[in-house]
This record gives C-alpha cells, sequence and structure tokens, in this order.
C-alpha cells in the first residue's frame, strides 16, 4: 500500500481548494430560500478561485517533484495553468450572476459545476500518469457538459449539450483505447514507464512487431495517435472541431468563454507534457510517432478554417466559437515548435503566454456579452450591440480591448503573445537538427497563419466597429452588476499587464519550460532570438531568460 | 487451442469497430450513446488483457476508474436527452437542428 505524506497533499492543494470551495458552495445552496439571489455565491467562487491561484502561485516549487507514488508531477506548468485557469473561473463566476438571474437559472450548482471544472483541469495539467490525466479530464468534461446544457429551458443549450456531450466521449473512447495500446508496453500506465519503454534501445521492436497480430500496425504508434485525435476532440481543433461553434452559442454565454479559453489551454498544457516527456525522442526532434508531423496538419487546417469562417459570420458568439478554432490552431502551432530543439523552450515561453492572454480575454468578451443581453436574448447580432461604446463607454472599451486581444493588435496580450508565437515558429524552421522539410513547413505556416490571423482580425474589428457606430440599439437604461464590473475590470487589468509588460509571464513561461524539457535539450543552444518584424517594439527582447531564484 | 492476448485484441478490436461505425449509421441519441459506451468497453477489454498479460495491475486499475467515470457520464447524458425529448419529443439526430436556422 502507498502511503502519502503532507507534501503530496501540498502540491495538490490549488485542486483541493477548489473541490472543497465547490462543495461549500452545493451546501450553501442547500440552506437558501429560493427567490434570494446567488450574488454571494459568486463571490465564493471567485474570491475560491482566486485563492486558488494565489496558492498556486504560491507554492510553486523551485524544482519539479513527482508526488502519490509518482502519478502527479508538481512543477511550474501544473502551477501557471492552474493560476490562469482560476483566474478565467473567477471571472466567469463574477460575470455570471445578473446573467443567470435574468434567465430564472440561478442556482448554486452552476458556479459549484465552474469550480469542480476548474479543479479538473488543475489535475489534469498535473499528472503523470494516464489514470489521473483520465480522471481529470473527465472531471473537468462532466462539469462542462453539465454547464453547456444548464439552460435546461432552452431548446438551443440542451441540443448543445448533448453535441458536446457525445463528442467529449467519443473523445474519452479514443483516449482509453489509445492509453490501452500505450499500456500494453509494459503494463503501466505511468508516464516515466511508458515513456522509458519508447525510448528503450529496443524500442523498435514495439513498433515493428508488437503482438503478432497485425505485423504491420505498431500498437504503440497507433495508441499515440489515438491519445492526439483525443485530444484534438477536446480541443475543438480542426478537423475535429464540427461540435464547437454549436455547442459553444447554445451554452450560457458567460460560460462559453471559460468552456473555450480554460479549456483549450489546459488541454494543450497537457499535451506539452505528454509530448515533452513519455512521447519524446531525447532531441525532440520529430519524435516516434511523427507527431509533428500531426499537428502541423492539425495547425493548418485549423488556423485556415477558424479564421475564413468566423469572417462570414453574422452573430458575435459564433464568430468568437469559430476564431476559437484559429486559436486552436495557433496553440498546436506551438506544439509543432516543440519537436525543434533549438526553438522547443521559445515554444512553451510562448504557449503560455498565449493561453494566458486568450484564456483571460475570453472569459472577459463574453462576460460583457452576457451583460448586454436584450429581453432574456443574449446580445448576439452585431445589431444588438451597436452604440455600446457610446451609451457604456467602459464597458465598451473594455470589449473592445479583448477583441483587439483576441485580434493580436497592441497594446493588449494577444499581440505580444502572437508575437512570440510566430517569431517562435518562424525561428523553429532555422533549426539545425531538424529535417529540411519540417523547417520549411514550419516558416511557411508561420508567414501564412500571419496572413491568416490578419483576416480573423477583420473579424473582430468588424464588432469594434459596430459597438462605435451610428446608432444604438444597445440596452441604454441597462447598469450591469458591480460583480460583472469587477469581473470585467480583473479580465482587462490583466490583458493589459500582460500586453504591456508581459516579462513576468514569458519567465515563468521559461521556468516551465527549464522544468519540462529534458536534460539534453537544455544543454543545446535553446534561446533562439525572436526575429521580430520591424514595427514590433522590445517587448521582447528586454524579457531576461529565466532564473532559478524565481518562484515561479 | 488456448486463448491468448491476440484473442482479446482482436476482439476489443472489433468491438470498438461496431461502435465507430454505429456512430456514424445510427439516427437515435441513445443508439449513438450506447456506440460510444460499446467503444469505451472494447478500450477497457484491452487494458484489461494487456494487464494480465504483464501480470501488472494498472491497467485493471484503469478500467475501474473508466467505468466509474462512464457511469457518470451517462448520468449527464441521459439528463440531456431527457431535456431534449422534453423540448422536440423525438430523439432522433435529424432533429437536431436548432443552429441551422
Amino acid at each position: 500500500m502507498i502511503g502519502f505524506t503532507s507534501a503530496d497533499l501540498l502540491g495538490l492543494l490549488p485542486a483541493l481548494l477548489l473541490v472543497l470551495a465547490g462543495m461549500a458552495v452545493l451546501l450553501l445552496e442547500v440552506f437558501q430560500r429560493a427567490s434570494f439571489p446567488r450574488t454571494h455565491l459568486a463571490y465564493v467562487t471567485a474570491l475560491a478561485a482566486l485563492a486558488a491561484a494565489g496558492v498556486s502561485y504560491l507554492i510553486a516549487p523551485a524544482e519539479p517533484q513527482t508526488l502519490w507514488g509518482g502519478m502527479v508531477r508538481f512543477d511550474a506548468l501544473g502551477c501557471v495553468i492552474t493560476a490562469f485557469t482560476a483566474v478565467a473561473c473567477a471571472i466567469t463566476a463574477l460575470g455570471s450572476t445578473r446573467y443567470l438571474e435574468e434567465l430564472e437559472i440561478d442556482r448554486g450548482e452552476y458556479y459549484a459545476l465552474l469550480l469542480f471544472a476548474t479543479a479538473g483541469m488543475s489535475v489534469m495539467v498535473s499528472a503523470n500518469d494516464f489514470v489521473v490525466l483520465f480522471l481529470g479530464l473527465e472531471m473537468a468534461a462532466v462539469a462542462m457538459y453539465a454547464l453547456t446544457a444548464y439552460q435546461r429551458r432552452s431548446n438551443l443549450s440542451s441540443e448543445a449539450g448533448f453535441k458536446y456531450f457525445l463528442l467529449g466521449a467519443l473523445g474519452s473512447a479514443l483516449l482509453v483505447y489509445g492509453v490501452a495500446f500505450l499500456t500494453g508496453l509494459t503494463g503501466s500506465t505511468g508516464y516515466d514507464e511508458i515513456g522509458a519503454a519508447l525510448r528503450a534501445p529496443d524500442a523498435a521492436r514495439h513498433f515493428a512487431n508488437p503482438t503478432g497480430v497485425v505485423p504491420f500496425l505498431p500498437l504503440p504508434l497507433v495508441g499515440m495517435a489515438l491519445i492526439f485525435v483525443a485530444f484534438l476532440i477536446k480541443m475543438a481543433a480542426a478537423p475535429f472541431h464540427m461540435w464547437a461553434p454549436d455547442a459553444y452559442s447554445g451554452a450560457p454565454t458567460p460560460t462559453t468563454g471559460f468552456l473555450s479559453g480554460a479549456g483549450k489551454i489546459a488541454g494543450v498544457a497537457a499535451l506539452f507534457r505528454l509530448f515533452a516527456g513519455p512521447f519524446a525522442t531525447p532531441d525532440l526532434s520529430g519524435g516516434l510517432a511523427g507527431w509533428t508531423t500531426l499537428a502541423f496538419f492539425a495547425a493548418v487546417a485549423s488556423i485556415v478554417v477558424g479564421n475564413l469562417v468566423a469572417l462570414t459570420q453574422k452573430r458575435v458568439r459564433r464568430m468568437l466559437a469559430w476564431s476559437s478554432v484559429a486559436h486552436a490552431g495557433y496553440l498546436l502551432l506551438a506544439l509543432c515548435a516543440l519537436g525543434v530543439k533549438e526553438a522547443a523552450a521559445g515554444s512553451i515561453r510562448a504557449v503560455i503566454l498565449y493561453g494566458a492572454a486568450y484564456a483571460i480575454a475570453n472569459a472577459g468578451a463574453f462576460i460583457v456579452l452576457a451583460a448586454f443581453g436584450r429581453d432574456k436574448a443574449e446580445a448576439d447580432t452585431l445589431d444588438e450591440l451597436s452604440g455600446l461604446g457610446r451609451k457604456h463607454p467602459a464597458m465598451g472599451l473594455a470589449l473592445s480591448l479583448f477583441l483587439i486581444s483576441a485580434a493580436g493588435l497592441p497594446p493588449a496580450a494577444g499581440f505580444v503573445a502572437k508575437l512570440s508565437l510566430f517569431s517562435t515558429a518562424f525561428a523553429a524552421g532555422e533549426g539545425a537538427a531538424t529535417p529540411a522539410y519540417c523547417a520549411e513547413m514550419l516558416q511557411w505556416l508561420a508567414v501564412g497563419g500571419l496572413v491568416l490571423s490578419v483576416a480573423g482580425g477583420l473579424a473582430y474589428l468588424r464588432v469594434i466597429a459596430h459597438l462605435y457606430g451610428r446608432d444604438a440599439h444597445v440596452r441604454v437604461d441597462y447598469r450591469p452588476h458591480p460583480a460583472t464590473t469587477l469581473g470585467v475590470a480583473i479580465a482587462a487589468v490583466l490583458t493589459l499587464w500582460m500586453g504591456l509588460m508581459p516579462g513576468r509571464v514569458l519567465v515563468w513561461g521559461g521556468n516551465v519550460a527549464k522544468q519540462l524539457l529534458p536534460a539534453e535539450v537544455q544543454a543545446a543552444p535553446a534561446e533562439v532570438a525572436p526575429a521580430a518584424p520591424t514595427e514590433a517594439p522590445k517587448a521582447i527582447e528586454v524579457v531576461p531568460l529565466p532564473t532559478a531564484e524565481l518562484p515561479l | 487451442m488456448s486463448l491468448t492476448l491476440e484473442h482479446y485484441l482482436l476482439l476489443s478490436a472489433a468491438l470498438f469497430t461496431i461502435g465507430a461505425v454505429g456512430l456514424v449509421t445510427r439516427r437515435n441519441v441513445i443508439v449513438l450513446f450506447m456506440c460510444v459506451e460499446i467503444m469505451l468497453n472494447a478500450a477497457n477489454l484491452a487494458l484489461i488483457a494487456f494487464s494480465r498479460f504483464h501480470l501488472m495491475a494498472d491497467g485493471q486499475m484503469f478500467a475501474f476508474c473508466v467505468m466509474a467515470v462512464a457511469a457518470a457520464e451517462a448520468g449527464i447524458g441521459l439528463a440531456i436527452m431527457v431535456n431534449i425529448f422534453r423540448h422536440k419529443k423525438s430523439l432522433l439526430v435529424d432533429d437536431l437542428n436548432v443552429f441551422k436556422n
């Protein structure tokens, strides 16, 4: 029997805090009169989530540790991602209270589900064993199915929930089947054991003829591909994105920002841990499964489809849903760069900054949209938002900031994030150790992605133009709830902070890279000077190299 | 002739394929859900077969977790389906089209 110590508990403290808060919210709900508004539950939720974020910042270890008998990895990646998903959860909770009241679905379970989903994401990114990964993923997913279908009386919400549920369950089945094949290597589900088996000198044996059943079908390879596809489904990356626009436009508006933002970054972080850990070859180049190529095609498809379809959408939420597919593509672009030894550290820093910027700005944008719903219908068509910028200057400005961030323009966080992402991808193309075709592909993808992100940016700018348009159809007499204002303020301040002073987040990203990448890669000159475009400010250059002294 | 690992893997692959084909061809949402469950159980079978093959309990433990999670998923999924039936009086995926308009 494996015992556990207080150190084990400390490593999972943020997740424990979130789960306990969720249970407390459920208990508070029981002792609540039905007609009484649940605003205080929103505050409790936000407080607990912010506390979890603070705790995960404070306890971040200087050296990665393995807890719970090797099942949980306690390191900077888990802490950073937990912190940002928890902040997104807090923003969402604050922005939900008035919205839920107006739709008459104001119940405490909603907040408990938000907290449980965040806890699941935290467990998922800390996993060092496929059992823990699966449990965390499902803890988040089951809560998110319920959140999507939460608006019981709405036809839309139920249908969105069902589509999300069915595709999510399919993803889980693929994941488990994939894990089964990897378990077949040694009988163990641990990342370390599987990684060791895949890297063993005689590993080719498994790939040539694993069991004798189907001599031409290397089962571990199939397993890795299945796991990768499962994550593509969960992240709504093309070509497995078809559920996302429906699910995102049917879910209660505030939760959509949380599902599409926080859900994506938790998924991509778990993929980074897999591909930098058990699935990595010692020099990270290509990998046994050639997953760089897989990630490359998924990234291309997502960026192209997401940006182009977003341009054609009339409804704001559907537009944001489609462009979230594009954002999944950008995150996968960073995953491609991880496969190039010289750019690996840069890709991890870029993905941390990009994920943080996207999750926060997305949560903020959706709570503003939720606040300006009219007659219980969400502010959805462009028309219903027109004039927001003039009638409610602060809210209009905040929404513009979030959209600008998503479009990748200064001064918002999205600009620096896109800059570091594309420069990393471009630099990855220069990597000497890479196969030539891979390098060239990545450079073309970086250039093409940049062009397409301009196209996607137009979709956002069109919304901003409507906010400041001549006619005003927005709810003029409406005053946002103080909680909503607080949530929007938190999101706006963080988006500006990361946009103007990204150094801190990049340092955290550097620490994540140092703890995540194998030592052989660290020895290589991991720093690639970002090839900054001419008009770019020197924001990236001033960033100091990650140092061990910092807590994160 | 005795049963070997290969037999279990082939059975699991067959079950997984049946589930996948059903997911594409069937129209009733409950049947679709059953197809996904068949796929999950196919994966469980493979896990347990490998676990027995290596004489390590990891895979069996994972299979238990999968069953527990599948039960939770079924709870959520059936609740959503009841809700859909209340709105539509139908459980055919062809009727799930509110987003088309």
